[in-house]
């Protein structure tokens, strides 16, 4: 009775996250308005940049998953494979799909002002006619 | 904390109640999520990152092992759920469930949603959940009453414990993570926007209330003051009566709130399930059989 509600408490001493023991951690950390974010975007025949929709990335309801998934292909150097995978299936009105990290002024961009700080680009592929 | 209040008794309907409870709910989530469970079988294997008891794999399971325990999963959580074969479905449903979970955040992303659900299935599937309100093919739901015992009050505060100590290590968390500016700071504004961000780059609709309110930074502090404070506070629960129902009901609103300004979701205490250890709930089953009692004399 006391060592199970002991053992969950662990991680508020070490910190350490995991499943189903875990810290807790998320929205804990202080955050500033800048921050980076993993996104797979689309670029169509005027040079317009615009994201393409989750379900083409990843097959999930879930931002936080969608999002590590492409964090993950940027990590171990999948990112071509997502971008090529993407481009199969997306519209015939997007050229070009981007795997990109952006990092942005997250209450500036709330608010309608110009908020893109810097963006890089982990692979690019052309979509097929 | 006396030895009653740690080492209850109670009938065996409150732990009963809390069983069909967590697996209606289980079996709900299992069901509503199918795609997020069974799309794993497609998962790229370099993005298998196992996390808890599944760190020492090394590769994904095949595709017809996941499907099969899913299959098994739901059938195993209906049966936990009305309360059959309990030795068997209860601790076998707890275990499917707690692999499952726990393979779904080996890829990357830890669901922290689930932590509670599958730590309060695998406290009643281990105890004697079913002694009462038990369904049986041959149309009685309970063979003889049992006096009120510890082996139905205690799985019933330990599931309470869980509760509350999912709140007291989120607020020991922003304290360690964050500091006392994570009250003080902008930093719960920029956690709003930043979730409406990362939806918006994934081209997903974001809280229109997030939105808005992100304008009105003012009222970040004392909001974070309020939620940080309601975690600490979640202690006071296990105490009964006012306390509890006004923590509760604060709690809940809490959840409402992160919701709409967040569009994230915790539905196991939205749906107040996660709170229902800290109720005496064989008083809904007392309820209902007066309701019906009165209906059927009618």
């Amino acid at each position: 009775m006391v060592v199970i509600p002991a053992v969950l408490m662990v991680p508020a001493l070490s910190g350490h996250d995991s499943f189903p023991i875990s810290s807790y951690p998320m929205y804990a950390f202080r955050r500033a308005n800048t921050d980076r974010f993993q996104a797979v975007l689309g670029e169509d025949s005027a040079g317009v940049i615009r994201p393409l929709p989750m379900g083409l990335v990843a097959d999930t309801n879930d931002t936080l998953i969608a999002e590590s998934l492409i964090a993950q292909a940027i990590r171990n150097g999948s990112a071509m494979r997502l971008c090529e995978r993407v481009a199969a299936h997306v519209g015939a009105e997007i050229d070009r799909v981007l795997v990109v990290e952006e990092i942005h002024d997250v209450v500036d961009r709330l608010r309608g002002f110009a908020s893109l700080q810097q963006r890089i680009v982990h692979a690019t592929c052309a979509v097929a006619p | 904390m006396t030895a009653g209040r740690l080492f209850p008794t109670a009938p065996p309907a409150r732990l009963a109640v809390l069983r069909i409870l967590v697996g209606t709910f289980a079996v709900a989530y299992l069901l509503i999520n199918a795609r997020g469970f069974l799309s794993l079988a497609d998962a790229d294997p370099p993005r298998f990152d196992p996390v808890g008891v599944l760190s020492p794999m090394t590769r994904p399971v095949a595709d017809a092992a996941l499907v099969s325990a899913y299959a098994v999963a739901v059938i195993a959580g209906l049966v936990f759920t009305i309360g059959m074969w309990f030795r068997v479905s209860g601790p076998l449903f707890a275990v499917l469930l707690f692999a499952l979970c726990t393979y779904r955040s080996s890829w990357g992303q830890i669901l922290w949603l689930e932590n509670v659900m599958v730590m309060h299935v695998a406290i009643v599937g281990c105890s004697r959940a079913a002694d009462a309100l038990r369904w049986s093919p041959r149309g009685h739901s309970a063979p003889r009453s049992r006096p009120s015992s510890e082996a139905y009050g205690v799985p019933v505060r330990l599931a309470a414990l869980v509760t509350v100590a999912t709140y007291v290590l989120a607020a020991v968390a922003k304290f360690r993570l964050g500091g006392l500016a994570w009250v003080t700071s902008d930093s719960l504004r920029n956690h709003v926007a930043a979730t409406a961000v990362r939806a918006q780059l994934l081209n997903v609709p974001a809280s229109p209330v997030g939105r808005w309110l992100v304008g009105q930074g003012w009222l970040f502090p004392p909001m974070a003051a309020a939620s940080v404070l309601l975690e600490i506070a979640s202690p006071l629960a296990l105490i009964g009566g006012r306390l509890r129902n006004a923590w509760v009901a604060l709690a809940w609103l809490m959840h409402v709130a992160i919701a709409a300004l967040m569009f994230v979701v915790f539905p196991y205490p939205l749906f107040l399930v996660a709170f229902a250890p800290l109720y005496d709930n064989e008083h809904l089953v007392t309820a209902w059989n007066r309701r019906r009692n009165r209906r059927l004399s009618d």
